[in-house]
């Protein structure tokens, strides 16, 4: 977490579509390939979590681990770019920071009114700190992997707008698909943030901040 | 940063609050910003545990002043984490007696009635009460949405929210209450004896490391999501660029 991605150049394998063979190593089979791993990591995930036999925060670091090795198979790095200050990736953080706050603060203006129904049942520090490892492996994997691998096919706004529906489906297992729309566009809300960074870092904080603030709503 | 990576970056950021909002707005509870996020649910407290399982479920009560004659808009839950039972009431909802001051409501698990024939009770039964400050009971109309919630134990099937009332029981439409796991809520007329009911035989109430088996239901469900969630929205946008490319 904390790097930039660098898309491949346009035009690559994927993006003349060729024959099969020539498919299977492009970046779309790659593409595919890692949204088949993350609803495969999702339904397990959410099968484990319904059978109710695993403690929620040891399933959550598993699975935020999981999504970070999936992130490494997949071939993401972070990577600096030569001549960039320290302070551009704490500008990143900050803009995260922001854009957050702000997804949370329009929640917060449009929100039914009534209690959030949210399950905190643990201490809030080994919950924050499973929270800070699922939600910063989720962006590295859906922001960074996964941006990377299709940005180049399908163009910056195709890629968000996957990556967005892709967060969405990614949760429904577990729970269910009214949240597909809400998730839709707190997932666009993240992949403009990632392109108008350049990075994961800056998703990735306002990932961060939304989940943490509902121990708080 | 490219012309067209600042454009497609303002498209999706503006285009993702509005849905934001949107969702939020349309939504029939609080949501939170997003759904996502690490979830952690207390054990279901049974009011006769068996053995492996915890007891103790808490109720809950609270009295709500009555303004002009306008009903309040209150949320009564249990104490659980997430809570077993609530009750949810949108305010200006409820036809008040003239002479209204105040509401008592009051969530409270109780010996289970008998259940229908060929189901069972998954958990407790919860008494919900709406009544006014003398006692009166509020029957609310559908159009008033009041709506009671539901949380069941882990490893039971699919269940439906059952109403009991003089004996005999209502199977109510229900539904999931997205971003829980095993909560379910249906809109109500008429309070009373809620419970969650499944088919007879079903309730595990120690479900051992395997938890629930997985039936046949889920194996489709997961086949389907599978099919949806894979290459079908990937290739769609694959092929609307390559046609755009071959047009350029």
């Amino acid at each position: 977490m904390g790097g930039r991605v660098e898309l491949a150049p346009a035009g690559s394998a994927a993006a003349t579509m060729p024959g099969p063979r020539a498919w299977l190593t492009s970046a779309t089979a790659r593409a595919c390939l890692l949204a088949l791993a993350m609803g495969g990591l999702a339904l397990v995930r959410a099968q484990i979590a319904l059978a109710g036999v695993v403690d929620g925060l040891a399933l959550g670091a598993a699975y935020g681990l999981a999504w970070l090795g999936l992130a490494a198979v997949a071939g993401w790095r972070p990577v600096r770019r030569t001549g960039e200050l320290p302070t551009g990736q704490l500008r990143a953080a900050g803009l995260g920071l922001a854009g957050g706050l702000l997804l949370v603060a329009a929640s917060l203006a449009f929100r039914h009114p009534g209690p959030l129904l949210v399950a905190h049942a643990a201490p809030f520090a080994p919950w924050a700190a499973v929270t800070i490892l699922v939600a910063g492996a989720e962006e590295v994997v859906l922001r960074g992997a996964f941006f990377a691998a299709l940005g180049p096919v399908v163009g910056p706004f195709g890629v968000a707008l996957l990556a967005a529906l892709a967060f969405a489906l990614i949760h429904v297992p577990l729970e269910g698909w009214s949240i597909v729309p809400l998730d839709v566009g707190a997932g666009l809300w993240l992949g403009g943030l990632r392109l108008l960074s350049g990075g994961v870092m800056t998703p990735a904080a306002a990932h961060v901040v939304a989940d943490l603030a509902t121990w708080w709503l | 940063m490219l012309r067209s990576d600042r454009r497609a970056a303002l498209l999706a950021l503006v285009a993702g609050l509005a849905i934001v909002a949107l969702a939020q707005a349309l939504a029939t509870r609080a949501a939170p910003p997003l759904y996502d996020g690490v979830i952690v649910q207390e054990t279901y407290r049974w009011l006769q545990p068996p053995s492996c399982q915890p007891g103790d479920p808490t109720s809950a009560s609270t009295d709500q002043p009555v303004a002009q004659g306008t009903s309040p808009g209150f949320a009564v839950s249990t104490d659980e984490q997430p809570p077993q039972a609530q009750l949810l009431v949108a305010p200006n909802t409820l036809p008040l007696p003239s002479g209204t001051t105040g509401l008592k409501i009051a969530v409270k698990p109780i010996e289970p009635p008998a259940p229908p024939s060929g189901r069972e009770i998954a958990g407790n039964a919860y008494a919900i009460t709406l009544e006014t400050q003398v006692g009166q009971p509020i029957t609310p109309p559908a159009s008033a949405g009041v709506t009671v919630i539901l949380r069941g134990p882990v490893g039971i099937p699919t269940p439906v929210i059952g109403h009991e009332a003089g004996g005999s029981w209502e199977t109510l439409e229900t539904n999931p209450t997205g971003g829980l796991q095993h909560t379910y809520q249906a809109v109500v007329t008429d309070l009373g004896t809620f419970a969650l009911l499944v088919p007879a035989g079903t309730v595990v109430p120690c479900p051992g490391v395997l938890g629930s088996p997985l039936d046949l239901a889920s194996i489709i469900r997961i086949v389907v999501f599978a099919i949806i969630f894979v290459p079908i929205p990937i290739l769609f946008v694959v092929w609307v660029r390559s046609r755009r490319r071959r047009q350029v």
